[in-house]
């Protein structure tokens, strides 16, 4: 480990303790309501990694719509369902899958660590939807900036990237989330014919 | 110089800390009184003049209590419950712009090297996204409270609440989007300045955004005539039904602390923020006190606004709460955000000119 020795690095020491203190104990614990809190918890980890990053409007969306939207909705769910504590021992009786899976997940990490070592996610000169720090206050269509994302302009860069450049998949996925609706509202809806029918038959 | 920025941010975040939990014990007392007013008694009168020690007395007393743990309750959720509820609070206050920028006192300058303060903890560009997360989250605390007491009148109060806050974080935010298409600015302080004309409240669309917002600002906080989750008469309290002492006490400046956040956010995004009308103090030295002076006066408004709606009007019955929200306020604030494009386009110029 080289950190360098600045806030940034212990804030991100700090904040990828938590996530991932939280995220194992997510899947460890017994009780589904304590797992979906600690989701809760690793979502705001992630969010202190995005603002650590300069990335502020994107850590204000995470804790927005994940921590204050849909794990609401979920913790909801779990504490209206009537719930039992799951035990692990139901998954150590059986010693070959053990060793399976840990071999699997072994194996998984050590391909993550080896992509990230050596491996290039994307080369900041190609990057898209960013904007340089010099021309912070005016935002050009194709973009041409290069480095790191302003803290001045945030939002303008998410929205101008995804109402410009990415401005059709934005669409399908509206329209996705849209027919998700439709079939939710038609899969809970009564079936009132059915019920008249069998009210005439009886 | 880094180390007189942490001095100097330290010192602005106790002092506001300070105010504000000062501020939140007289809201109590405030809310007491006024009670005792509208229903024609004396409120409380005993610990010193007009009752001015009792949210001292109040405290005393909330730590003094016994801590009470009851059997069947989830510990570590249990107390989880009322800090998420505080925290969630106190947060909510790092973003809100009490002032414009005070020069810094000799001694200040001295110490810490900075010259200027400006009257707001942090300015993040998403400032008032930056709220509605916050707000978001304190659903939290009255959520696990009423899954942690293991009662089933803590448990109905938190779903109650729960269901309410979802549903009128919806209007809520459409008639905060409303503010943000005539401003064109996430930031709080870009907002507050963009009112030095006009106040929001005074254009068409920001006139229809209020009435939606402050009816979600009365069911966000969970309070009268919306205050489902604690109903008194059905639950008990609600979700704390099962909670004392100071653990109590959290809940309580949680919600208090709530109301103000609330009210100062709708002085902000309606009121103008900390401009002064008919430019009274322009160009003085004071200018920035006076601005800070307006904008207590315009908050303390909204605050007893809260207080005169609690004791005035009963409280609605769920199905109704549900209806008004969904049926009403969301097509209300689609409008609205429709109509607040279609202005900003058009009207805006000729609008503003009125007022100059």
């Amino acid at each position: 480990m080289n950190l360098p020795n600045t806030p940034e690095a212990y804030l991100f020491l700090f904040f990828s303790l938590i996530c991932i203190v939280s995220a194992v104990s997510v899947i460890f614990q017994k009780n589904p309501v304590f797992s979906a809190v600690s989701l809760v918890f690793t979502f705001f980890a992630l969010a202190g990694i995005y603002g650590i990053m300069g990335a502020l409007f994107i850590a204000t969306m995470q804790v927005l719509v994940y921590a204050g939207a849909i794990m609401v909705l979920v913790v909801f769910v779990l504490m209206l369902l009537s719930q039992r504590a799951e035990s692990l021992s139901k998954f150590l009786t059986k010693p070959l899958k053990v060793v399976f899976m840990s071999v699997f997940a072994f194996g998984f990490f050590f391909a993550l660590q080896s992509a990230l070592n050596t491996g290039t996610p994307f080369s900041p000169s190609e990057s898209k939807g960013y904007i340089s720090k010099d021309s912070s206050k005016v935002y050009q269509y194709p973009i041409t900036g290069t480095s790191t994302i302003s803290t001045e302009g945030n939002v303008a860069t998410v929205g101008a990237a995804t109402y410009l450049e990415y401005v059709l998949p934005f669409e399908l996925i509206s329209l996705l989330l849209l027919i998700a609706v439709i079939g939710a509202v038609i899969l809970a809806k009564r079936k009132l014919v059915a019920e008249e029918a069998k009210d005439t038959i009886l | 110089m880094e180390w007189g920025y942490l001095i100097a941010w330290a010192i602005k975040i106790l002092s506001l800390f300070f105010v504000i939990l000062t501020g939140v014990a007289y809201y109590t007392l405030a809310e007491r009184k006024f009670a005792g007013f509208i229903q024609d008694r004396p409120g409380p009168n005993r610990a010193g003049p007009f009752g001015i020690f009792q949210p001292l007395a109040d405290g005393i007393k909330f730590i003094a209590k016994e801590e009470i743990f009851p059997k069947n309750v989830s510990k570590a959720m249990y107390l989880l419950a009322p800090t998420i509820s505080m925290t969630c609070a106190i947060l909510a206050w790092a973003v809100i712009p009490f002032g414009g920028t005070l020069p810094a006192p000799g001694w200040l300058t001295t110490m810490t090297g900075i010259s200027t303060i400006d009257l707001q903890v942090a300015n993040p560009d998403a400032g008032v996204l930056y709220m509605l997360a916050v707000s978001s989250l304190s659903v939290y605390g009255i959520m696990i409270a009423g899954w942690a007491s293991n009662n089933k009148y803590s448990l109905l109060g938190g779903v109650r609440s729960t269901a309410q806050m979802i549903s009128y974080e919806l209007p809520m935010g459409l008639s905060i989007v409303v503010i943000v298409i005539m401003t064109g600015s996430l930031k709080l302080t870009t907002i507050s300045e963009s009112q030095k004309d006009m106040w929001n409240i005074l254009s068409p669309p920001g006139f229809v955004a209020f009435f939606i917002y402050v009816t979600a600002m009365f069911a966000e906080t969970n309070r009268l005539p919306f205050d489902l989750a604690e109903a008194e008469s059905e639950l008990v309290v609600g979700f704390h039904t099962e909670y004392g002492a100071f653990k109590f006490a959290m809940f309580f400046l949680a919600e208090y602390m709530n109301m103000i956040t609330m009210a100062c956010l709708t002085t902000i995004l309606f009121f103008g923020g900390y401009n002064v009308p008919f430019g009274i103090g322009n160009g003085t030295d004071y200018e920035t006190l006076i601005g800070l002076g307006f904008f207590i006066i315009k908050v303390l408004f909204f605050a007893f606004l809260f207080i005169w709606v609690r004791w005035t009007l009963p409280r609605f019955r769920y199905d109704q709460l549900m209806r008004l929200g969904w049926k009403k306020m969301i097509p209300w604030g689609l409008f609205a955000v429709m109509f607040a494009s279609v202005y900003t386009v058009y009207w805006k110029e000729t609008w503003v000119r009125l007022f100059l």
